[in-house]
Formats: C-alpha cells, structure tokens, sequence
C-alpha cells in the first residue's frame, strides 16, 4: 500500500511539474511574444508617425522657399503687396490664406485699407486669436510648458536640420495647430531678418490628401519591405477618433489595438494597429502546448504502468520459482528425514530383537514396527508424487510427455490411490465416501489420472482435513470418465479461483500458512488432463471445494 | 475699328476694306490650316444699355479650342480611374464597372498613362500608374476587381491623384475618373471638404471626373468634387450605361487642347462685378478672377458675370470690362496670353437697346441665370419648402418662355419644359432621390457646359 502511494507519487510529481513547465513555458513565452509583437507594433507605427513627421519638415521646407515671393520689397506699396499675394496664392498648392505682420504688429496683408475679399476678412478675423498671441511666437519652450490652450499648441520642435543659406535669413520657424469647427488646422510660421511675421494657413485637405498618398495602399504584402505587415491593419484616425485611413489585410471586427499617439502637428491623431495575433491571442498555440504537454504526461503514465505490471510479474515469477526451488526442497528433505528416522527406529527394534531372540518381539513392539514402516511407506509415496510431479511439470514444459494409454477401469485407479492414501487420512481422521459408478475398463493413462487423484486429495489432506469428509464421485459414459472429488475445508474464494491453476502459484490466505507446498501440484494436474483430452476444473459449492475431472476415453 | 474707318474718306475707305477682306481671307486660310490659338471673346447681351439708369448686365467671356487636325498627334493622357467596390457595388455595378474600364482603356495608347485604384474601406492600387503598351495585364487585373466593403472615397481620390503625380506634366491631360454608387463613410466625408480637395487637385493641374452610379450616392459631394477641380460630372442610373459613359468621357479626355486656363476680368470704371454664373471665382473689388483647368477642342466654355452699371448718359459709351487670359498649349507647349475688352453705348432709345441684342449672349445669360433660379429651388426643396420650390421652378418656366419667345430659341424652349417638368415632379418624393440627382447633374452640366 504504503508503495503503490509512493509509486503513484513518483508517476503524478514528473507529471504535474511537466504540466507546469509547460504552461508555465507557454504563458512566459506567450508574454514574450507579446511584448515582441508590442515592440515590432510600435516601432512600424513609430516609422510611419516618422514618415509622416519628416512630410511637415519638407513642407516646412517647401513652404519656406516662399518667402521671397511674399517678402515686401522695399518701398512696396500695400496694394502692390496685396496684389502679388492674391497672385501668388492663386496658384499656391498649399497655402489657402496669408498674414504678414511686422515688426510693429502692422498687418501688411490682409490689410484692412484694401479692398478685401470676403475668404480675406473671415481669415482676417480668424487668425487674430493666434496673430494677438505673440506668445507663441517667442520663447518657445516657456510657452510649450505652459501651453494648455484649446486652441493653439506651440510647436517645440525647430527643425534641427542644416540650415540652408535662404535658412539662415529665417529667424524663427514653426507650426502652430489650432481648431476650426471641430477640424485641425495648421499653420505654418516665420519670420524673416526685418522681423516680419508670417502666418501661413494651410489646406488641411490638401495635407490629408498628400498623407493619405505617402501611406501605403490596401496591399503591402507585394511590398517586400513590408511582409511583416501582413495580416495586420492600421488605421489613422484624426483627434475626434474618426477614421481618416487605413490599410492592411486584416479585417478587424475587435477593438483591440495597438496604439501610438503622432508626434506634432498632428499630435492629437492616432495610429491604431490592428493584427490577427493581438485579438485572437493564438488560442491554438495557447492550448496546443498545454494539450502536447498533457498527452505527453498521459503517453509517460502508460508507458509506466505497463513497465509497471511487466516489472511486478517479473519479480513475482522470479519469487516464485526462488519459492519453488527451496519448497521442492523442503518438500524433498522431509520425507527423506522422516524416512531415514523411522528406518533408523526399525532397524533398533529389529537389533533389539535380534538380540533378545525373535520370537520375543511382543505384540506392541510388532504395532510400533508396524507404524514406522506404513510412516516409511506413506513418506515415500509422498516423494514419489513430488517427484513425478515436478519430472511430468518439467516435461510438460519441455512438450515431451507422452501419454501411455491402456485397458484399465477408473474406479481401480481411485481405489489405489485411496489405499495409498488410507493411513494419513486415518491418522487426519477423514473419511472418504466413494461412489463408484465407471467400473467398465476403459482406455485411459491410468497412471495420469492417479497422478492427478494423488494431487487433489494430498491437497484435501493439506488443507481441508479439518473437514473430515470426502466425497468422490466417479461417473463414466461412453467418451468420457469423470470424477468429482469434493472436501467441506474452507474452499477457494472467487478471485483465488482463476490463479490456483497458475503454475508456481499458492494461495496467499490463511489456509496455506504453516503448509508446505510446492505450488505446481493443480497445474501439472490440470495440464495432464488437457494432455489426455480432458480438463480439471473448480466447482462452486456451498461448502468446501469441489474439483472435477473430466478424461476422455 | 469701325468707328475709325467711318473717319475716314470714301477711297481709303474702300481700299482699306478691299486690304482687310484680303488679310482676314488670307488668315482664315492660315487658321484654317493650323489654328493653335483659342478664341476669346466677350460680350454683353445687349450692346446699347438704357442711359441715365442704374442697372445690371450679364457680360460673357467665352473660350473656344481649336479644332485637331486627323494628323495631329493627340496630347497624351494621364488617367486614373477610381473605382468604389464597396459592398453596394456588388452584382451588375461591378461588373458594368469593370467592363466601361476596360472598354474606355481600349482608346489610349503607347503615349498614354493609366491607373487603376479602387477602394472600399482602404484603398487597392489595382494598376499602378503606368504606360498603356500592355492592355491585357490591364485588363486581367481590372477583372479581378470585386466588390466588398465600405467607402473611403477621399482617400480613393487621394490616391488616384498620388498614381497621376507619378507621371504628372503639364503637358499631358491629368485626370482622376472617380466612379461610385455611394455615401463617402471612411475619411473626409462632407461635400465641402470634397469640394476642397477637388480645388487642391485642380491647382496640381488635375481634374476629377465624378460619375454617380444609382440612386445611393452623394450628389452634392460629387457635383463640387467636379465643380472644384473643373472635372465632369455624370449621373448613371443603370449600370450597363456606365460603358457609353466612360466613352465619352475619354473621348472628351482625349480632346483636351489646353490647360491651366487663367481668366481674370477687371471691370471698367465704377463697373462693379456682382456675381458669377454657375463657375467659382473670386471677386475682390473689380477684379474677377477664376480659372479653368482644360479647354477641348471645338468646345465653347464660358463664364457669365453679372455687373452693376451706374448711370451714364445718353450717348456715351463705357469699358464693361478688360479680360486677360493666359493657358497651357498643349499642341505648342507654351503658353499664350490673349486680351480683350467690352464696351457699351448708352442711349434713351429703349429700341435701340433691344435691337442691340446679342442673341446667343442673351440665350446664355438666360440660361444661367435660369439655371442659378433652379438651384435656388432645389435649395428650397432641400429645407422642405416644396410649394416654395414649385413656384421657383414656374418661375424659372416663365422667364425662360418670356425670353425664349423674343430670342426664338429652341434651347430655351426646351430648357423651359425642363423646368417645368420639374415643378410638377418637385412634390414626388418617392422619385426624388432620382429627380435630385437627374436635378443636380443637369444644373453642373449647365454651369460648366459639359459636353456630354
């Protein structure tokens, strides 16, 4: 008992921990490949916000490029001024309304002494929230610390590129965002070596366009650059969370996402990156290994518990043919001495008579002699049974017992072995009851059947002689004999029943404690009886056992 | 010119008329032969005004291509077609759509460019932009177009403006050909925002042909995508009519002469420009300024302004206007500037105003501003006020009956049952998805004389 729990435990621990490994291994390496897959994420989202950043330094740039075309030259008139500007925003892809200011705050366009066009005074009146705060066109990190304001943020970032000559002559540059009906606009500024401040106001749909078209399309896979975007999605969706674009293959129905904020001007918009991985979580990879790793446990269960029985029965047949071995000898070694003893007491009493003259030999040294010869006779016998047990087992084993059959009648046999049998029985006061019914002579191996009679009854004698009855009861037809020879001992319980015909086998009870036994006597008994063409076979009774053989003539 | 030869005596007179009939027939030979030059002209309707009154008049300047030559070698093309294959456009749409692309790229050759975008919620560049040498490729992958989907259109435009940039020239006709069946969901969506992006477009020199399929989408969105960027702009009810549509729309693609037309207008003293017919421009103080991305051949388009004239005095004539225009030619690659004015007599003599009429000046102007009327009704029907509009529209029926009865003319005539019509069918609100679309399309048409 107490080893079945620590083999259990020795089989359940391995498994348990293999279990865990693997969920454990799974979980850590699922986690892993999570914070991967977050860092590949975020660093595609980081290149696009990049590629989107360096689009407003070229536009910057670009945008730059037209101060010379707006610069008042000296001695301009403002209507001169107007005039070109009207001019140059005609065909200006980018810049829907200009402001200049200089240095005194003096607006040289859209100046109000000229005749302005109703988009002229609606941006005039407009750009004055942003003109009047001059703030956010001096001391730009002070600001940006402070700058909570709704409606303009203050872009930290000068271009920290290598400034060009025309560069060079730019004071200060930047982008200023602010909101018009719930719609980001942006506003590039600079001012030049007079000071002069200018407001560029873009065309937000212009630059949404020209994003769009710096984005990739639908089908990145046919870009080689971009397989790792396959199955995967990303949308762009501005500070109202509305979708402005996307792209990708994998059609999201989840909200899960991975997200990065774009850097300025754009930086209330949102890059989202959706991908297969992400939502579904790889539920197969999840429970794959964990499945793999139960079926492992499962398969090394098995496996154990096979090596498990093979081992058992292995060890089971060695103990018993070691129990064998030194039965066969205790077994050979007790008739012997008892053999020897009484011979030894037989040749005192016949020395003692010798000399005292032989006709003085009373009657109760005659009995005593007597004895000691029928004990001589019936140890011998019992040897003689051991041993043609074990030559007939040795030889059945070795498939060369041969079978002699000859006229001979069945109730003769049990009559024989019954007389060999008479003076142990008498002694274990049992008495047989012998209901002899196949005295017709018939072709049998009479030797065979009294092997297996001596079998049983010594079997009766060892260990059901407190029952004091046998009943044998021999029957015959024309093709067969059968016997049945039954005891009232204890009987054989239910699961002995199917092991008593195994080879070496002895029932582990109480009714073969302090018995000797060599444990092949049912075997051999039953094997010579299928050799015959017949069988022995246990019958339930209510009292005692009851064995039958059946012989065929 | 006229006046000048009335100054002169009888000999030099004729002489000089002899030497002029010479040079306008030698020209007109020359033109004839090879006339590179668009034509300008403006007008007003009448050319005698009523003296000593404050009043309005409608001034017209109208541009006119050149005819091609056979020989000429036509300017090449640089297209993109932008196909919605969101879900609604499943079935017979796609199919038609496929086919009317297919059918429309037969008429480009070697020098031209297409590409093939489509979108639905994210954008597919079916065909990058490229040179139409291998049409079957073209035509396999525009097959494996399928609908699925929602409607990002803006970034469908977007992207078919990114495939002509790849190959954009002045020298080539660049065009968007945006087909859709429905509401703009994904991206910018307001016809206004369309509109800007339209404007955007046409100062990169790229128009944006809008073509409507059924009743489910956006006219408003799609007339001022067109309007904005000077493109066309089409209704088709039935699918299988989407291949004569795109017909005629490369046909008119490939008959463009010039481009980046630029048209500013400068009124005469104290002549004040109080509105534009149909076209956008901008107006500040007496300037009018406004542009037109392409001119076709043959084709007349023009642009009405309505003035305000002081009173002058009897006998006394006034410089409506100075026009200056300047555009791309595509035949010779440069570009051309041309200049014209308009000027009035004023008289008393309401006789003498009516005589001067100019009629095909007068029929357009009606028709404008017909055509303005009509929009406003289309505006009232809009806010629910459908009597509002029907008395609009028999307005609208009267004052084209008024006038095409004085001019005789057949196209106001018709444009009158028009109207009419539509005042009968305003109230029909189980037709009037349709009739606002048939509405919308017939009014862009109009403003912008579309030629198909």
């Amino acid at each position: 008992m107490k080893n079945s729990i620590l083999l259990f435990l020795f089989l359940l621990i391995p498994v348990c921990l293999l279990v865990w490994f693997a969920f454990k291994a799974q979980s850590n390496e699922q986690l892993a490949a999570q914070q991967q897959y977050q860092n590949l994420a975020h660093s595609q989202l980081r290149l696009i916000d990049e590629k989107i950043s360096l689009y407003f330094q070229q536009l910057g740039n670009v945008l730059i490029t037209n101060k010379a075309q707006l610069q008042p030259a000296s001695n301009e008139q403002l209507k001169q001024l107007t005039n070109k500007i009207r001019q140059f925003l005609q065909y200006s892809p980018y810049i829907l309304n200009i402001y200049i200011a200089d240095e005194e705050k003096q607006i040289l366009y859209p100046s109000l002494t000229q005749n302005l066009s109703a988009k002229e005074s609606e941006f005039l009146k407009d750009i004055q929230v942003i003109s009047n705060n001059s703030s956010l066109f001096y001391k730009q990190k002070e600001i940006s610390q402070t700058a909570d304001n709704r409606y303009a943020a203050v872009s930290q970032k000068l271009f920290s590129m290598s400034r060009s000559k025309q560069q060079a002559e730019i004071q200060d540059q930047g982008w200023i965002t602010w909101y018009q009906q719930r719609n980001l606009q942006h506003i590039f500024w600079f001012r030049d070596t007079q000071n002069r401040l200018y407001l560029l106001s873009l065309d937000r749909i212009k630059i949404l366009s020209e994003l769009i078209a710096l984005l990739p399309d639908k089908n990145p896979s046919s870009r080689s650059h971009n397989a790792s975007l396959q199955e995967t999605s990303i949308r762009l969706s501005n500070s109202n969370n509305e979708l402005i674009y996307e792209w990708g293959n994998y059609p999201h129905t989840d909200k899960q996402s991975i997200d990065l904020m774009l850097s300025y001007p754009l930086s209330s918009w949102k890059l989202s990156w959706y991908a297969k991985n992400l939502s579904e979580n790889n539920f197969q990879q999840k429970w794959s290994l964990l499945i793999i790793a139960l079926f492992a446990s499962l398969l090394m269960l098995i496996i154990m518990f096979v090596f498990y029985r093979e081992y058992n029965r292995e060890i089971r047949g060695a103990q018993q043919r070691v129990n064998f071995v030194s039965q066969v000898s205790h077994e050979l070694k007790t008739p012997l001495t008892n053999i020897r003893m009484y011979a030894e007491l037989l040749e005192t009493n016949i020395e003692s008579e010798s000399l005292t003259g032989i006709s003085q030999m009373s009657s109760q040294e005659l009995s005593k002699s007597q004895h000691f010869l029928s004990v001589i006779l019936n140890e011998s016998q019992r040897l003689s049974r051991l041993i043609e047990n074990v030559l007939s087992f040795a030889k059945v084993q070795k498939e060369s017992f041969i079978i002699n059959k000859s006229e001979a009648i069945a109730d003769e046999s049990i009559n024989n072995v019954l007389l060999s049998f008479k003076p142990v029985f008498k002694q274990k006061k049992l008495s047989v009851q012998f209901s002899a019914n196949a005295a017709k002579p018939v072709n049998i191996d009479s030797q065979l059947l009294e092997q297996i009679l001596n079998n049983l009854l010594s079997n009766v004698e060892k260990y059901a002689a407190h029952g004091k009855k046998i009943e044998i009861n021999s029957s015959q037809t024309a093709q067969r004999i059968k016997i049945e020879i039954r005891d009232y001992g204890p009987g054989i319980t239910k699961t002995e029943q199917e092991k008593i015909f195994n080879a070496f086998y002895r029932s582990n009870t109480k009714i073969t404690e302090g018995v000797s036994g060599t444990g092949i006597g049912l075997t051999i008994s039953q094997q010579l009886a299928k050799l015959h063409g017949g069988k022995l076979s246990y019958k339930n009774v209510s009292k005692g056992a009851c064995f039958i053989i059946e012989l065929e003539v | 010119m006229k006046t000048q030869l009335l100054h002169q005596p009888i000999h030099y007179k004729l002489l000089s008329f002899l030497f002029i009939v010479i040079l306008l027939s030698l020209l007109q030979t020359k033109v004839l032969a090879n006339t590179t030059e668009i034509k300008l002209s403006t007008n007003m309707a009448t050319t005698v005004m009523e003296a000593d009154k404050h009043q309005t008049a409608f001034l017209k300047v109208s541009l006119t291509g050149f005819d091609i030559d056979e020989q000429q070698t036509r300017i090449p093309a640089n297209i993109a077609i932008v196909l919605d294959k969101s879900g609604s456009m499943r079935g017979q749409k796609i199919n038609y759509a496929r086919q009317a692309a297919i059918h429309a790229i037969r008429q480009l050759n070697n020098n031209d460019i297409v590409s093939v975008v489509t979108y639905d919620s994210q954008v597919n560049v079916i065909v990058p932009s490229t040179k139409v040498s291998d049409k079957t490729t073209i035509n396999r992958l525009i097959r494996s177009i399928q609908a699925d989907g929602n409607t990002a259109l803006f970034a469908g435009v977007s992207k078919g403006a990114a495939e002509l940039r790849k190959f954009i020239s002045k020298n080539k006709v660049n065009r968007v050909i945006l087909l859709s069946d429905g509401l703009a969901n994904v991206g910018p969506k307001s016809p206004s925002e369309l509109g800007q992006l339209g404007m955007s477009l046409s100062r990169e020199g790229i128009s944006v042909t809008t073509i409507g399929l059924g009743l489910g989408y956006n006219e408003d969105l799609m007339t001022q995508l067109a309007g904005f960027s000077d493109g066309n702009h089409a209704f088709v009810e039935k699918p299988s009519d989407l291949v004569k549509i795109f017909q005629y729309e490369f046909g008119d693609v490939l008959s463009v002469i010039a481009q980046d037309v630029n048209i500013i207008i400068e009124c005469g003293e104290n002549i004040r420009p109080i509105r534009i017919l149909g076209r956008k421009g901008d107006i500040i103080g007496n300037k009018v300024s406004t542009r037109m991305n392409q001119l076709y051949s043959g084709q007349e388009k023009f642009i009405m302004i309505e003035v305000e004239v002081p009173e002058h005095h009897e006998n006394t004539n006034a410089v409506i206007a100075t026009v200056e225009i300047d555009y791309n030619n595509l035949y010779t690659h440069s570009r051309y500037n041309l200049k014209d004015s308009v000027s009035v007599n004023f008289s008393a003599s309401k006789k003498a105003v009516k005589e001067s009429i100019n009629p095909q000046v007068y029929e357009s102007s009606v028709e404008q501003v017909a055509n303005e009327y009509s929009k406003q009704a289309l505006q009232l029907r809009d806010e629910g006020d459908i009597s509002g509009a029907r008395k609009m529209l028999n307005k609208v029926a009267d004052y084209l009956q008024s006038n095409a009865g004085m001019l005789s003319s057949k196209r106001l005539r018709g444009q009158e049952m028009e109207a009419r019509k539509d005042a009968d069918e305003v109230d029909d609100s189980s037709n009037w998805q349709k009739k606002r679309k048939v509405l919308k399309e017939t009014q862009y048409k109009r403003s912008v004389q579309q030629s198909y």
